[in-house]
């Protein structure tokens, strides 16, 4: 029997948020671990379709890219209730399973039209994980994050209509050729969810601010559902190529200025999906197997790195690198941990970035991009130079700041054991991943020109960091990305323009109450104008309207009123005659009087 | 010998260790990087600098500012953020 891991996820939450709390936690860890197994079982090619109207939808197509996403997602799910055990808001867990749930069904969606209501699933769902930071900044972070998701679900939709209307297929696949509403409006609401700069500063904006347990769900889904709409419908988008560079570049820039531990890791989350957004746009077999590749290994690393980010918030309740430094002492399992992540999103041998990320640099190269290879080399050395050096030796090793460091709950510490090792596995064994490709590929990852090309990229990359050390330590600065614009210049602008639209209306008031003012004086006295001009200065003037002096004697209006009733009624008189004697037409009759039909 | 001499020398001795690799290896590409012995390392280490010292000079031209307040460590509202 098959069942759809998302309804195990959303009975989970509806267990969890109305059940009784004695037995939240194990609900919790039963329904993530019943997701994992369902997503484990379900068998390639199974499909669930049926209609609504005249439309044929697929709630559930099982393909080897889908069955790849399926599997990742619950098993982070499950790693993640781990690493929420000990949270006790059943509220918090509903939302995140419902937005996993949400996210699982835009894999598994086999028609466009169920994708979209998974993808505004996932959307309402996720934007709760993000209030559940409580604080006012995760309210106003959720509020500016639900804006921005609220405009890709529109942009979808238009697309998604254009593409209906136009005669596309109901299949959720392949876009085929650039071009069209349905591609552009669907790109761009995908491009959102991907944050591809400059539509990505939601990313940084709400997931620092979110609880410590929910950003690494946030880390996990959103990004990566986008990734996985982007191999399923627009493999070999030349564009895309030259836009993942940018992101992955854009991200290293950004995460030297970063202060902020967990907004440094989000910066990454965008520099890392633009390696999976490049290899979507190079289109081979390599690049596609790469990106599904490195979305599966990324997902493990980077929440690896955030619980480590998040442990480190629990025990210190600092977030800045220039509040954090010399605790390594006091937390030396999760400093352990957390460097398995750094090692891993660095691409250090034998870690699982090193098996897909290098696939899809030599992708590029095999494509005969070579500029593509070579900036995706270098971001690279930014990843390995921020999460890999900086961010560990400034929040561990770096100065100590007198910091009390809490005892972390064991739950987390575990759940980051778990994800560390299933890092560590595949990068060991690279052929269990590499054999779940939807893409058959023949790649092998640890030759000595990748062994020691990687090594040596690690090796310069730790002497320019030693060398550069005074110049990386935290600042208490704040960086200005493109939510600035509608975070600060925006709003200002639409105050802006309310206060001009308010000054135009007070203005156009003011000039209506002096014309009424104008008309008022002018029917109490018409003449008071020409007498301003003609009689400046004298002595009536200055006294005022008198009627004595300016009014005709009413003698001479009797004789008007009488002369003009006389021309009226000889000019009425002079008309009757000649219309009685004919020497004026009569007019044409226009209709009958139905007593002459009668007759 | 000091502790940055002693990390200088192993680091040195690794350094030479993959530029030998590189020597033994099969490039795997067609461009002349991969057949030039040691230019990862050199990459690596030219790459970190840009990277540092371009992201500080956009940092300090146009892009940081100065914390406007503790409101992000306690996550109390940003006094100047006018959408919250």
């Amino acid at each position: 029997m098959t069942v759809h891991p998302s309804l195990i996820l959303f009975a989970t939450a509806a267990a969890v948020a109305l059940g009784p709390r004695t037995l939240r936690q194990a609900l919790l860890i039963l329904g993530a671990a019943g997701a994992l197994l369902a997503a484990a079982t379900l068998p390639q090619g199974e499909h669930w379709s049926y209609a609504i109207g005249d439309l044929p939808l697929e709630l559930l197509r099982v393909d080897a890219l889908s069955h790849l996403f399926g599997l990742i997602f619950t098993l982070i799910v499950a790693i993640g209730a781990l690493y929420a055990w000990h949270v006790a808001r059943g509220g918090e867990h509903a939302a995140t399973l419902i937005y996993a749930g949400g996210a699982l069904g835009v894999v598994y969606a086999g028609d466009w039209v169920s994708a979209f209501v998974w993808w505004e699933v996932m959307a309402w769902a996720s934007v709760f994980v993000v209030w559940a930071g409580g604080t006012p900044r995760s309210e106003a972070a959720g509020f500016r994050y639900l804006f921005m998701h609220l405009v890709g679900g529109g942009l979808f939709l238009l697309g998604l209509a254009a593409h209906l209307t136009g005669g596309g297929a109901m299949t959720f696949g392949p876009f085929g050729e650039p071009g069209g509403w349905a591609y552009w409006l669907i790109l761009l609401a995908v491009a959102i969810n991907a944050a591809i700069p400059p539509l990505h500063a939601w990313l940084v904006d709400a997931y620092p601010e979110a609880s410590i347990t929910g950003t690494v769900f946030l880390s996990a889904f959103t990004t990566k559902t986008a990734v996985y709409v982007l191999i399923r419908v627009f493999p070999g988008s030349d564009l895309l190529v030259w836009v993942g560079i940018v992101m992955a570049l854009y991200g290293v820039v950004y995460a030297v200025l970063e202060n902020n531990i967990r907004r440094l890791l989000g910066y990454h989350i965008i520099s890392q999906v633009g390696y999976m957004v490049a290899a979507v746009g190079i289109g081979t077999p390599l690049a596609l197997g790469g990106a599904a590749a490195h979305a599966f290994c990324h997902i493990l690393y980077k929440a690896l790195l955030l619980m480590g980010a998040g442990a480190v918030i629990t025990a210190t309740g600092r977030r800045k690198l220039t509040d954090l430094g010399g605790i390594a002492r006091q937390m030396p399992v999760v400093v352990v941990l957390y460097m398995v992540g750094a090692f891993s999103i660095s691409g250090v041998p034998l870690f699982n970035g090193f098996i897909s990320k290098s696939m899809i640099i030599t992708a590029a190269g095999d494509d005969g991009r070579g500029l593509a290879e070579l900036l995706l080399t270098l971001a690279s050395i930014g990843t390995f130079l921020h999460t890999g050096l900086k961010l560990p030796y400034f929040t561990f090793f770096g100065p100590s700041r007198g910091l009390a460091v809490k005892a972390v709950p064991r739950n987390m510490v575990a759940a980051m054991g778990v994800a560390a090792a299933c890092c560590v596995g595949l990068g060991l064994a690279p052929g269990w991943l590499y054999a779940r490709l939807a893409t058959p590929v023949d790649y092998h990852p640890y030759t000595l020109d990748h062994v020691a090309g990687s090594l040596q990229l690690l090796g310069g990359t730790a002497l320019a960091f030693w060398w550069l050390l005074g110049k990386l330590k935290g600042e208490a600065t704040e960086s200005i990305d493109t939510d600035w614009l509608y975070r600060t210049r925006v709003p200002r602008a639409m105050h802006s323009a309310a206060a001009m639209a308010a000054a135009t209306g007070e203005a156009a008031q003011a000039a209506a109450r002096s014309a009424t003012k104008l008309a008022a004086a002018f029917a109490r006295d018409p003449l008071a104008g020409g007498r301003w001009i003609v009689a400046s200065g004298s002595k009536a003037t200055a006294s005022g309207y008198d009627e004595d002096r300016y009014r005709l004697p009413i003698g001479v209006t009797v004789f008007w009123v009488v002369l003009a009733l006389w021309l009226v009624s000889a000019a009425g008189l002079a008309l009757g005659r000649g219309l009685a004697t004919g020497s004026l037409p009569h007019p044409a009759p226009t209709y009958s009087w139905p007593c002459e039909t009668r007759r | 010998m000091s502790r940055a001499r002693g990390t200088l020398a192993g680091a040195t001795v690794l350094a030479a260790t993959t530029v030998a690799l590189d020597l033994l290896a099969h490039p795997h590409g067609d461009t002349w990087w991969h057949h030039t012995p040691g230019f990862d390392l050199i990459f690596g280490f030219v790459g970190c600098a840009v990277i540092v010292i371009v992201s500080k000079a956009l940092g300090k031209a146009a892009l940081q500012r100065p914390e406007r307040s503790a409101a992000d460590s306690n996550g109390a509202a940003d006094p100047e953020d006018l959408t919250t």
